[in-house]
């Protein structure tokens, strides 16, 4: 808590006050700019050149642009460079997408900062005065002269100076001025907002999603009957190899290509090779263990239970198993 | 302020006329205010059903994706730019007649933005998972698609919004603390909040001036970038009639028409309700017809442009839209369209004593507002229904629930506007007297 001890002189003016004359002869009574406050229902001139200490407003502006920038490009320009993630050939977060957003994260602190330095430098600008006659909307004229000492005789000549001035009303005001610091009460309540703010639910980060590694979810119980044919198949099987050229083509050859050498056009993109289905590491596995890799997925490779049937799992895996002997041929020509 | 003395005595009169609007309501007001909230809740209940039941209770189904909603949000963006370009603009050319309009202007820009968002939100279908759209960082590492038009919007229009509340609100300040002087009740409470303990020294004065001056040129280019982006969300996809280069103007160009002929009504209305004649004056509306008059060229200028780009070409699929706009289908609502926002205004605005015609400059601006939103319908709805494999060839027209619930956000836009009306003076006060006193002073 700070303590200033002040007296003031509050004035009120008629409309037909002159101001300039005023203020001039306030000056050479030894008043400083500071101490005089003239308060008025418009803008007594069109100055627009606001400093703050000695920066001009717009360089807050400017700066706070800047840092607009640097958000901007922090968050999309980062997103590019974490997630290298090519789509279409194109990267994730494009160069003149960067432009974009920044552009608008500049505008947005740019705005914003102006708007909150100009908000404080007002609060800040009539601290102190804590009068204001209503009249003064009506274009009445107020002033008000702060004084540092506080004999009386210079409240006299102060007096007199505004008389002669042609005030209508003149009030001496002293105050002792508790200053309380705010900070201490803005810190309290941002500690508090931040208090309820952990009590929000953690749902969207605790998100129940599949862990490598984590051992499967629990299968249907024993002799269970399901309800249709995605997981079971019943009844005798008739692979049709038509069948499996067409689903490899649809599903898999993006990353495995249309020949299962794994050099699909999406392959360059993963972060991991898609495996060479011609590899005897792959062709040496059974039936059922490649139908389990295609059921259940492999490394970055998604599961296919969700997608095709049982059926068309095991005709693809039919398809794989014969694609060396289909390349056969192609090989000795 | 030497010379202009003897205006100074007007302030009184000018505080009594431009704050009476904001006192008393009278029977009408209320009834108004009753139909429009009965409105309001007819659209909020269409809304509830439409979540309770699903998305498909619209009339949207493959390939029409994006319907009547989209082209909602797209015509309110539109009619957000009255008060940026007007205020914005005319503050920035220095232009005096600006006064009187642009308070009215800037509240519409935010009720606009607001309902824009709505509009948005309906389109969700699955309204609860709203938060997918927000780039967190989660355990999925799903991120929203940044190439995507739709992710630049969002951040556009937030910014557009967060810029124009602050446009808003800085000129109201002084007009806040002249309200908590001579206004009682809540309302007093309000107002000593808002102005900040204004006193109205020259430090003031003169920071508040500054503030305006900066934002001003800043907001004109985040208006511009606004309509842009809602432009290139049909510009950057290969939809043939959305794939232009010329789309992103012609989109500014188009919310600015609009957003002018909304304003004239408000204009028209508001000097009506309030017996404003001494202040917005027929000028006003003379001056506004010129402005929309420019912003009706250019837009015919760049719509035959791209027209005739299409025509020329000769592309199939390109030709199917046009085609199917100019002499088939979409035919009616098209020439509709033509007639309302160029013929109209172009035959009308250049009679100089028209525009001098408050009630007809209003019928005009609801003509435009009308044209404009059936533009926005033939810009979504066309190419949509024609893509280039013609197996689902199709159309669309909204569903009962649909129009429930955009009349339902037409009432809210109304509605909070009227409420604003009591709340805000209406005229910028000290920019009145400003302009008043500056004249004045020189002569």
């Amino acid at each position: 808590m700070a303590m200033d001890e002040e007296e003031a002189l509050t004035a009120l003016f008629p409309r037909q006050v002159e101001i300039d004359p005023l203020v001039h002869s306030l000056r050479e009574a030894g008043i400083s700019e500071a101490q005089i406050s003239i308060m008025t229902p418009l803008p007594l001139s069109e100055r627009a050149s606001l400093r703050l200490g000695s920066m001009p407003l717009y360089v807050i502006t400017i700066m706070a642009g800047l840092v607009g920038i640097a958000i901007g490009i922090f968050f999309a320009g980062g997103t590019a460079a974490m997630y290298p993630l090519m789509t279409g050939g194109k990267p994730i977060v494009g160069a003149p997408i960067v432009g974009i957003i920044s552009y608008e994260t500049m505008m947005l602190f740019a705005i914003v900062v102006t708007f909150i330095t100009s908000v404080v430098t007002i609060k800040r600008a009539h601290r102190g005065v804590t009068q204001r006659d209503s009249r003064v909307d009506d274009g009445y004229v107020m002033a008000r002269v702060s004084l540092s000492s506080t004999s009386t005789a210079r409240i006299a000549l102060i007096r007199n100076l505004l008389q002669r001035a042609g005030s209508l009303e003149i009030q001496i005001e002293s105050s002792q001025k508790a200053r309380e610091t705010q900070s201490g009460k803005a810190i309290a309540v941002v500690l508090a907002a931040m208090c309820l703010i952990h009590g929000c639910s953690r749902d969207m980060q605790e998100q129940p999603s599949y862990e490598p590694q984590e051992a499967p979810r629990l299968h249907s119980p024993l002799g269970a009957v399901p309800r249709d044919s995605r997981a079971v198949i019943t009844g005798s099987l008739e692979l049709s190899m038509s069948e499996g050229v067409n689903l490899f083509r649809i599903n898999c050859s993006h990353c495995h290509g249309t020949t299962g050498r794994g050099n699909g056009p999406a392959a360059a993109y993963l972060k991991e090779k898609p495996a060479d289905l011609h590899n005897p590491e792959v062709q040496t596995l059974s039936d059922s263990a490649l139908y389990d890799v295609l059921t259940r997925g492999k490394d970055v490779m998604p599961p296919f239970r969700g997608e095709l049937s049982a059926k068309e799992r095991r005709s693809i895996v039919a398809y794989v198993k014969s694609l060396p002997m289909l390349e056969k041929p192609a090989n000795q020509q | 302020m030497a010379s202009g003395q003897a205006n100074w005595n007007e302030m009184p009169a000018i505080n009594r006329d431009l704050l009476a609007p904001l006192q008393g309501a009278g029977l009408g007001y209320l009834l108004l205010v009753v139909l429009l909230a009965a409105m309001v809740a007819a659209g909020a209940g269409a809304w509830f059903y439409q979540i309770e039941t699903g998305i498909g209770r619209t009339n949207m189904h493959p390939p029409i994706f994006w319907g009547a909603y989209i082209a909602s949000f797209v015509y309110w963006i539109g009619v957000s730019h009255s008060g940026t370009f007007i205020s914005g603009v005319l503050r920035l050319s220095k232009a005096q007649w600006r006064r009187p309009i642009t308070r009215i202007a800037e509240l519409m820009t935010i009720i606009s933005v607001t309902i824009a968002a709505l509009c948005v939100f309906y389109h969700l279908g699955r309204v609860w998972r709203w938060y997918y759209l927000i780039p967190y960082p989660n355990q999925r590492e799903i991120w929203p698609d940044f190439r995507s038009p739709l992710m630049w919007d969002a951040t556009a229009v937030f910014t557009y919004a967060t810029a124009s509340s602050i446009y808003l609100y800085l000129p109201l300040i002084p007009d806040f603390a002249l309200a908590r002087d001579r206004i009682g009740g809540w309302r007093r409470w309000c107002y000593s909040i808002l102005c900040l303990g204004w006193k109205g020294t020259q430090r003031e004065w003169e920071t508040l001036n500054t503030a305006i001056r900066i934002i001003t040129p800043l907001i004109v280019m985040v208006m511009i970038s606004v309509h842009s982006i809602v432009g290139w969300d049909f510009g950057m996809s290969l939809v043939p009639g959305w794939h232009s280069s010329i789309i992103a103007p012609y989109f500014v160009v188009g919310a600015v028409h609009s957003g002018l002929g909304m304003v004239m009504v408000g204009l028209y209305f508001v000097r009506r309700t309030y017996r404003l004649e001494a202040y917005i004056r027929p000028e006003h509306f003379d001056k506004m017809g010129k402005l929309l008059i420019v912003t009706t060229l250019s837009l015919a200028y760049l719509y035959f442009a791209d027209q005739l780009t299409v025509w020329y070409g000769n592309i199939p699929d390109h030709m199917a839209i046009l085609h199917a706009m100019v002499s088939g289908l979409y035919a009616p609502p098209f020439w509709t369209m033509i007639v309302l926002i160029y013929l109209i205004p172009l035959s009308t605005l250049t009679i100089p004593s028209f525009r001098r015609w408050p009630l007809g400059m209003m019928v005009v601006g609801i003509g435009i507002n009308l044209g404009m939103y059936i533009e926005r319908m033939l810009i979504i709805v066309p190419p949509l229904s024609r893509p280039r494999l013609t197996y689902n060839w199709s159309s669309y027209f909204p569903s009962w629930g649909e129009l429930t619930i955009l009349l339902g956000s037409l009432a809210l836009a109304v509605l909070l506007y009227v409420l604003a009306v009591k709340f805000v003076p209406i005229i910028s006060i000290w920019e009145e007297k400003e302009g008043r006193m500056s004249a004045g002073g020189h002569g």
